[in-house]
């Protein structure tokens, strides 16, 4: 498994949470409304440990939305929204009424919708950002979204698990007005998390060499 | 090599537009010439949003704005939009399509400053892709149905049954409710076919089925268990009410002249009941071997009757109609 000094950790997580930083203004004028990201933690899990993670994270309620997205570029990888209980409704419908994001669909439809574009969103604009900041560029697949009352017992056959060791960047968003507090997760595994240290590293020497 | 790049995205099977900030269409590749029927110059330089009135209710507008602010991608799915611009099926002979089904994706595309100048639409013909699984998804259900399916009455057939009955035993189990199971054995078959023939027999046991599924309730369950065999599932049923619906039906077979061409035949049945509402676990094969057991007994006993499991009988033996035990017609 690849270490994770702690240097390359803190930076990896500062950076992100610079990227998430920049990304909150776009989110917040785009939407009308402010979006809190915050990156507490970084860490190298087995994929094992991502289940846990996620039950974990999910603050012990059973059921809670997935919307799943791939990226590729620099680093290739996966990152999951995750919305505990209650939180996917009340967000489609704040998307739908106070951000005019109201396609003309049937009511199950447009809540599917509504789950796909806020992923991409979030999902976009965070890593859009994180990698403007390390001079690359990725790209996005389709987002996928597991929506009926996904239950934990169920992810771990959703889940795909790759055999190496994963980066995971859990992240907590909150929404000011709402209280809708979510959960993304950021996987990186393996050959990627190569390529996306020697980002970082890059992105380090530019600095010494500026300063 | 010296490559000419606008020719390979002239080449290419995906539809391009290019849009500026004002959602303006700077570029338009042949393919979507030859999808759309609108050249370059009919459309270059139009609003988008004007040229196709329908994006408005896609959330096109929303979208775009997303993609020149954030910087992300963004996505229009056939399976929830069918497709992003209204243009006509490719080929007509297979499809119920009224348009083309397409997944779309928006990306930005940046000038020298990083900034986000052009928006790229990608437009991929995903109608074939949608029949095909349309096709295996109708083909998947008919199998499903089939599979479930006892070809010559139409009723569920054994596997049917057992995956069925499974789930009752659980769930009356779960909510402590009585549950009643027959099985209902055409008397002296081999008779009939012989007498009469086999179409005769099939025929006999198509009209039986019918006649059960007639009588029963909406929410009990017939499955055609064996070659003369049925077996009914009685829900939130006692032993002494699932009793009296077995026996009606066991007299309506024997009162009933069966008609094949110009014939009639005369049958009767003998059933055996069995409950949940004895001691130990109930469990899948214990409920159908105790009917099975039944059975065996009401035939023995002389057929054209039904009989109790011994489990039950020893279960509710006091308070026990005495014709439940050994019921003679």
């Amino acid at each position: 498994m690849i270490d994770l000094t702690e240097d390359r950790r803190d930076t990896l997580a500062e950076l992100l949470n610079i990227g998430f930083g920049r990304s909150m203004a776009s989110l917040a004028e785009l939407m009308g409304m402010y979006i809190q990201l915050s990156v507490p933690s970084v860490r190298i899990v087995h994929p094992r440990q991502i289940l846990e993670a996620l039950s974990g994270s999910a603050a012990g309620r059973e059921e809670v939305t997935l919307i799943e997205q791939t990226f590729r570029g620099a680093f290739n990888g996966e990152a999951v929204l995750a919305l505990p209980g209650e939180a996917s409704h009340t967000l489609a419908r704040l998307l739908a009424a106070d951000c005019g994001f109201n396609p003309d669909m049937e009511p199950d439809k447009l809540h599917l919708e509504a789950m796909l574009e806020l992923g991409n969103m979030v999902i976009g604009a965070c890593l859009g950002k994180f990698a403007e900041i390390l001079e690359s560029t990725i790209s996005f697949n389709p987002p996928q979204v597991f929506l009926d009352s996904v239950r934990l017992d169920r992810l771990r056959q959703m889940v795909p698990l790759p055999d190496q060791g994963t980066l995971l960047v859990l992240t907590h968003f909150r929404l000011e007005r709402e209280e809708v507090t979510g959960y993304m997760f950021i996987f990186i595994g393996g050959d990627a998390l190569e390529s996306l240290f020697r980002a970082v590293d890059r992105f380090l020497d530019d600095l010494a060499e500026t300063g | 090599m010296d490559l000419d790049f606008a020719q390979i995205i002239q080449s290419l099977n995906l539809g391009i537009v290019i849009l500026d900030r004002d959602l303006r269409i700077v570029f338009w590749n042949r393919w979507m010439e030859e999808h759309s029927r609108m050249s370059r110059s009919d459309v270059l330089g139009r609003g988008i949003m004007e040229l196709f009135p329908e994006l408005k209710g896609k959330g096109f507008h929303w979208k775009s704005r997303s993609v020149f602010k954030l910087g992300n991608y963004a996505f229009f799915s056939q399976q929830l939009h069918g497709n992003l611009i209204p243009l006509p099926l490719s080929r007509y002979l297979t499809s119920d399509f009224e348009h083309m089904q397409q997944n779309a994706a928006m990306c930005p595309l940046r000038n020298e400053r990083s900034e986000v100048q052009y928006l790229c639409v990608t437009i991929e013909d995903a109608t074939d892709a949608v029949l095909y699984r349309e096709k295996l998804e109708r083909a998947k259900q008919e199998l499903e149905t089939m599979s479930l399916t006892d070809p010559l009455t139409g009723l569920p057939n054994r596997r049917h049954l057992m995956e069925t009955l499974e789930r009752e035993i659980s769930r009356h189990d779960r909510y402590e409710r009585a549950l009643c199971v027959a099985i209902l054995d055409i008397d002296h078959f081999k008779a009939v076919n012989d007498t009469h023939g086999h179409l005769c027999g099939d025929h006999v046991l198509s009209l039986l089925g019918q006649a059960f599924r007639d009588q029963l309730r909406t929410y009990d369950f017939v499955a055609r268990y064996g070659g003369e065999e049925f077996c009914v599932i009685l829900a939130n049923t006692a032993l002494d009410e699932g009793f009296r619906i077995v026996e009606r039906l066991r007299e309506s077979v024997a009162s009933t002249s069966f008609l094949f061409e110009g014939k009639t035949v005369g049958l009767t049945v003998s059933a055996g009941l069995a409950s949940n509402e004895v001691q130990g676990k109930v469990t899948l094969d214990s409920f159908l071997s105790r009917a099975d057991e039944a059975l065996y007994r009401a035939k023995s006993n002389g057929r054209n009757r039904t009989a109790v499991s011994r489990d039950d009988r020893t279960a509710c033996a006091p308070q026990a109609d005495p014709a439940m035990l050994s019921h003679r017609p």
